[in-house]
């Protein structure tokens, strides 16, 4: 047997049994007090900054940080449960999102001491948010072609370009910006990268919203037209920006959500039709249930070798990629399921709910890297890249 | 127990279910294509034994360690039925009854009554070819073992997609050698029986896997490896992603077994299904990135390839598991999705 990958089973912890049983009581109460609508997509299209401050408060967001920053010193396991429930429940968890699983870590990775305490502790606090700044218009999976400028000045840095695809930039208090510090040495464009924690609410920056292919605004285009920064915007080293990003995507790609938006809407398909599927409906059914029973044994096995200090950066590119494909895939299956029965009214909410689905699909295997990208890091990971 | 034992303990036991691992690697890879010689071998060296409790005479492995011998023979292609000997003589020691030496096939059906079997056995892996047959069977609608002679049966060899010999075998009132009750119902053998296809499949993707890397990496076209070529690339990454959810997904099912009970029947149900599905894909494309070289006799590939496509329909195939596991989704009171996939801590 050669192990070329390792998804180790997570040591049983009472613990996470009894979190999860918070988290589950807390969203089953809101939820039935209105407190939210379950939706498609929910990490990237429910942003709800009043839930969000609610999750903070639960000392649910930062959860694996130090105390001293607002953190709770829990293992990635127990961060692990609450992001599974979250995103079962379809809970608006958008804005805080992305602070919260990269972001945040990212900055007491390589953040500053005045980094961390301007900004670690109201990310915990659930009101503090970020967008991502890596994409651009002429640098998608070609991360490395990134040609944003970052230059020196007598007071800080000056940042001058164009970031694209940047969720939640509208409302978010932070990007942390990978930029050209200094030109590439000779055919090695990773070098003279740096990563920036920019105020986007500072002069000189201007989101603009783009359209999804359904009208609606998430992401956006972030313009840095000699946008003045100070000397402690730089984030991390000089220089070493294409590391330091390479471990920020590692954190973006190993969560939950990558196979479990689409869990709701196989849910709720699920019990819209109890008890009156045939068995060709319960094969669908069936064979869905054991992917994700599959592919969250295997993102527990992310979580365990995180808690152990891993970066499990291969595994999460495998399971993004299974994942996204079982998301495909769970779309397909409600389809079949739903397409022999009546649409009377009784089927107009999970109708909804799967073509809300369907419109927000197509991101879900560009997002955290295009599923190319993800068999090329399995591919080098097997040695024949 | 305190913790510090308990890891000791456990790192005691790792070591032994390596030994022993390493032993049948060794063995296995002595003896590929020679039945009878692998299954002298195997049976002095103990490996036989391993799944029989220690109270028996046996090893007394765990049943994780248990998979990992089925995902072992898997690997190698092993043309001895040890995975089949080694759940039969799980099954035996469940029952009280003592084991005859020799391979053993197993099977699920028939009756006992009066002292005799009859039953009608489909598709029997080593069914002719093994001495003994060890059958779940019932004597007035309870699990009872019967250990039978396959001497006894009329039987029929089928050809299947395999390698490993097949055939239909049809007792009628034969004399049973010993039988027994036992607390495994035909559900729990299943599960058992799963479990142990889709380790052996899991063992011979990963197989497949490796000849392909080497084939690709060693064979040039216009002027270069095939596995430079990003189609081949992303073909390898998809069998990679497909091999490890099946071992995750076997894993997740062996963690469910005890040492004379069966697995969970939905996390092994869930187990087969994932293998069987890879197992289509992986051979599939294993034979195409190998080219024509791959669909000959004379090239390693087919004792894989061939026994995927029969394990994958062996004990249940992914249709067939995932009515199993739907219906249980679906029942009108069971549980919901989320309490399912993520548990149900505090009833809620």
């Amino acid at each position: 047997m050669t192990a070329r990958f390792a998804f180790p089973a997570p040591k049983p912890d009472p613990a996470e049994d009894v979190l999860r049983a918070e988290v589950r009581a807390f969203l089953d109460a809101e939820r039935a007090s209105g407190g939210f609508t379950p939706a498609a997509d929910c990490w990237v299209s429910g942003a709800s900054p009043e839930f969000s401050e609610k999750i903070g408060a639960q000392g649910w967001l930062g959860m694996t940080w130090p105390k001293e920053y607002g953190g709770q010193d829990r293992p990635p396991l127990h961060r692990h449960v609450v992001t599974e429930e979250l995103l079962a429940a379809g809970a608006p968890v958008a804005a805080h999102w992305v602070a919260d699983r990269q972001s945040g870590g990212h900055i007491l990775k390589y953040g500053t001491e005045a980094q961390k305490r301007e900004v670690l502790p109201r990310i915990a606090a659930g009101t503090c948010y970020f967008a991502i700044g890596m994409s651009e218009p002429q640098a998608g999976s070609d991360l490395a072609a990134v040609a944003t400028k970052g230059t020196r000045t007598a007071t800080g840095w000056r940042l001058d370009g164009r970031k694209i695809w940047s969720t939640g930039a509208h409302f978010a208090h932070y990007m942390i910006v990978l930029a050209r510090t200094s030109p590439p040495e000779g055919r090695n464009r990773q070098a003279g990268l740096s990563q920036f924690l920019v105020d986007l609410k500072g002069p000189g920056v201007q989101v603009s919203g783009i359209e999804d292919l359904s009208g609606s605004v998430h992401f956006n285009e972030t313009l840095f037209d000699g946008a003045e920064l100070p000397e402690d915007a730089l984030l991390g080293e000089e220089g070493n920006g294409w590391a330091q990003c390479m471990s920020e995507l590692a954190m973006e790609r190993s969560g939950p959500e990558r196979f479990l938006t689409t869990f709701l809407l196989l849910d709720e398909t699920l019990e819209a039709l109890r008890g009156k599927l045939d068995d060709r409906g319960h094969a669908v059914l069936g064979r869905l249930a054991a992917h994700l029973m599959g592919l969250r044994r295997m993102s527990r096995g992310i979580g365990r070798r995180l808690s152990e200090g891993a970066a499990p950066e291969v595994e999460a590119a495998l399971v993004k990629e299974l994942g996204n494909r079982l998301e495909k895939e769970t779309v397909d299956g409600v389809r079949k399921l739903l397409g022999t029965l009546p649409r009377g009214p009784s089927m107009r909410a999970v109708r909804d709910l799967l073509d809300e689905t369907v419109l927000r699909l197509p991101s879900h295997t560009l997002r955290g890297g295009t599923t190319e990208v993800m068999r090329g890091i399995i591919a080098r990971q097997l040695g024949v890249r | 127990m305190d913790g510090a034992m308990d890891e000791a303990m456990d790192g005691a036991m790792e070591e032994e279910t390596q030994a022993v691992l390493d032993t049948a690697a060794r063995v296995f890879a002595d003896h590929a294509e020679t039945p009878a010689a692998l299954w002298s071998a195997l049976e002095e060296t103990g490996l036989t034994l391993a799944a029989t409790p220690e109270a028996q005479g046996g090893v007394g492995l765990p049943p994780e360690a248990v998979v990992a011998l089925h995902r072992a023979a898997g690997s190698a292609a092993s043309p001895a039925p040890l995975p089949d000997t080694l759940t039969a003589r799980r099954l035996l020691a469940a029952a009280g009854l003592p084991a005859p030496d020799g391979p053993l096939a197993l099977a699920l059906g028939g009756t006992v009554s009066a002292g005799r079997y009859s039953g009608d056995l489909i598709e029997v892996p080593f069914g002719a070819e093994a001495e003994h047959l060890v059958a779940l069977a019932e004597t007035d609608g309870a699990p009872v073992v019967a250990l039978l002679r396959t001497a006894h049966a009329e039987a029929t060899p089928r050809s299947g997609a395999g390698e490993d010999p097949l055939a239909d075998l049809v007792f009628d009132a034969a004399p049973v050698a010993a039988s027994a009750p036992v607390p495994w119902d035909a559900e729990a053998l299943e599960a058992e029986a799963a479990l142990m296809r889709a380790a052996q499949i899991a063992g011979a993707l990963e197989a497949a896997l490796d000849l392909t890397l080497e084939h690709t990496t060693t064979r040039e076209q216009f002027g270069r490896p095939l596995s430079k070529v990003q189609a081949i690339q992303h073909m390898l990454a998809e069998m990679a992603g497909e091999i490890a959810a099946a071992s995750a997904a076997v894993e997740a099912a062996a963690e469910t077994a005890g040492p004379t009970s069966p697995p969970d029947r939905l996390a092994a149900a869930a187990a087969k299904l994932r293998a069987s599905e890879a197992a289509g894909l992986v051979a599939a494309h294993a034979h195409q990135a190998h080219g024509a070289i791959g669909y000959t006799h004379d090239y390693a590939l087919r004792r894989f390839t061939r026994r995927l496509w029969r394990w994958r329909d062996d004990w249940g195939d992914e249709s067939y598991w995932a009515v199993v596991i739907g219906r249980a989704m679906a029942a009108p009171n069971a549980p919901s999705l989320r309490a399912r996939i993520f548990g149900e801590p505090d009833g809620r």
